[in-house]
């Protein structure tokens, strides 16, 4: 069960991440990138973190 | 950054701190008044409200109602109770949002000055109900789908519903022209079911008794915790309004229909399901996975509105303290952020004492806009010395040099602690009429005391 967590968490943080830098403008693909690599590394964390304690 | 001439309407633009009008639609008028020509029918206002009012939350909040006011007639006397004071302050804070053009951090500034506003605009920051809203629908999946944890949803959902706050107001009437059908099908289904499946209909559940957790008075508070913060930021959206009659017929149409189906139908569901758990309920009514992409929409349009509003109040708090302007996505990033972190955390179990607790306060931090735009400022007691301060531009230096309005400090201490002390009535209504009242009362004490004249000589030095 918890395989299925982190397998349905990092597909779905992968997938947003992909959609956000799909609908970004131009000017800030740069951006979009930091921003949904920090929010992926961030959402894995806490929940490995949430689940430890 | 200066004043735009707009020939074809005759109306001069202000444009404060933007270098030219696309800068300020792209910022949705965040930091100036919203100008004529940007303004809605009404129409499209109200579906936006209908889209904002209907909120999963209403569902649960009915739910708990249903069985924690002990039988549905007492829940209904508090969703109708809760329902009307709403009503009317969303229109009221509509109208001085419609009046000023301005979202309800930027209008707070002629009652709460210009480095006063924080207060306000502090409240407002919504990134509470982001984090709730979205934990509610998360337990609600994991009771659907136990294999995967309630936080997994929190994280992810956290993080895909400040999609749109990169975009801006527009995408957000979209998506809220789809929840709205959604929601009305999913309700009359749910209604239909209820009627076959329980003995004797509806009309059988009004003759139930529930253990009794929760007096009518109690409530309609939480009613009106349900949607206090939102309403006193009527504002925000009423200042795309055209006209005062516009305001109202997005209210009543838009919130008001909005609102009452939503809770109605928790309370009717609540009373056949007897439980307050929102999830249990879709269950027995078999319709799991037509409600489950109800609140999908439904939270997902909500807690658009809930980042929308923090990143038009919360830039104001930090352009107010540190001068520094800073952009609304970060701001929206923010909540996503915040989300992530603690939206895991069972925040939902807090949903009921949460919703009290805002009942109680914020119509508060409102009753002292609504008492200065409705009475105080048609009179010579206004702090700022002015009469008629409300036909004047936020932005003018005149206003602007007025700083603090101190009357706000003892209408909003002894406000809440009217809402909070006292256990007569309805705890948002006490609060309310107190925080109005010791505005009014402050008011003319400040007026007397010459604490209004020492302002007044402001404006006189600067006409020099």
């Amino acid at each position: 069960m918890n395989l299925l967590n982190y397998v349905v968490l990092i597909l779905g943080l992968l997938l947003i991440g992909v959609f956000w830098n799909f609908l970004s403008p131009k000017e800030r693909k740069r951006e979009t990138r930091i921003v949904t690599i920090g929010l992926f590394i961030l959402g894995v964390v806490v929940y490995i973190i949430q689940s430890l304690v | 950054m200066g004043k735009v001439q707009n020939s074809s309407q005759e109306q001069v633009i202000d444009l404060g701190i933007y270098n030219s009008e696309a800068e300020a639609q792209a910022d949705d008028f965040a930091n100036i008044p919203v100008p004529m020509k940007y303004r809605h029918k009404w129409s499209h206002i109200m579906f936006v409200w209908f889209g904002a009012a209907m909120v999963a939350q209403l569902y649960q909040a009915g739910v708990y109602l249903a069985v924690g006011t002990g039988n549905l007639t007492n829940a209904f006397f508090s969703v109708l109770g809760g329902a009307l004071f709403l009503g009317v302050f969303v229109a009221l804070n509509g109208i001085i949002g419609q009046k000023t053009g301005c979202n309800c951090a930027l209008s707070s500034t002629f009652a709460y000055g210009s480095k006063g506003v924080v207060i306000p605009a502090f409240h407002i920051a919504d990134i509470g109900w982001y984090v709730v809203n979205i934990a509610i629908f998360s337990s609600i999946l994991h009771e659907i789908t136990p294999a995967i944890d309630a936080r997994v949803y929190c994280i992810l959902f956290c993080y895909l519903f400040i999609t749109n706050g990169y975009i801006g107001f527009n995408q957000m009437v979209v998506l809220n022209k789809v929840a709205a059908p959604i929601l009305i099908i999913v309700s009359v289904i749910g209604l239909v079911k209820v009627q076959m499946m329980n003995p004797g209909g509806i009309p059988a559940l009004f003759d139930k008794v529930f253990p009794t957790e929760l007096s009518v008075a109690g409530g309609i508070t939480a009613v009106i915790g349900t949607w206090s913060a939102g309403a006193s930021r009527a504002a925000d959206y009423f200042r795309y309004a055209k006209s005062k009659k516009d305001t109202f017929l997005a209210s009543l149409c838009g919130f008001a229909i909005g609102f009452v189906l939503c809770i109605g139908c928790g309370v009717i569901w609540g009373g056949f399901s007897e439980t307050a758990n929102i999830a249990k309920t879709l269950m027995l009514l078999g319709i799991v996975i037509l409600g489950s992409i109800m609140f999908f929409v439904q939270t997902w349009t909500t807690s658009e509105h809930s980042a929308y509003i923090t990143s038009t109040s919360l830039p104001l708090v930090v352009q107010t303290i540190f001068g520094k302007k800073l952009p609304r996505r970060f701001v929206v990033l923010f909540c996503g952020v915040v989300g992530i972190i603690i939206a895991g955390l069972d925040i939902q179990n807090y949903y009921v004492p949460f919703i009290s607790f805002l009942g109680a306060v914020i119509p508060v931090l409102g009753g002292v806009v609504i008492a200065d735009f409705f009475i105080i400022s048609h009179t010579k007691f206004h702090w700022t010395g002015h009469r008629n301060i409300y036909e004047m531009n936020v932005l003018s230096k005149d206003l602007q040099h007025h700083k603090l309005n101190i009357a706000t400090i003892p209408a909003l201490i002894i406000g809440v602690w009217v809402s909070l002390g006292i256990k007569i009535g309805v705890a948002a209504i006490n609060g309310l009429l107190a925080a109005i009242l010791v505005y009014i009362l402050c008011s003319i004490l400040f007026f007397y005391l010459g604490v209004t004249k020492r302002e007044a000589r402001k404006n006189i030095l600067l006409d020099q």
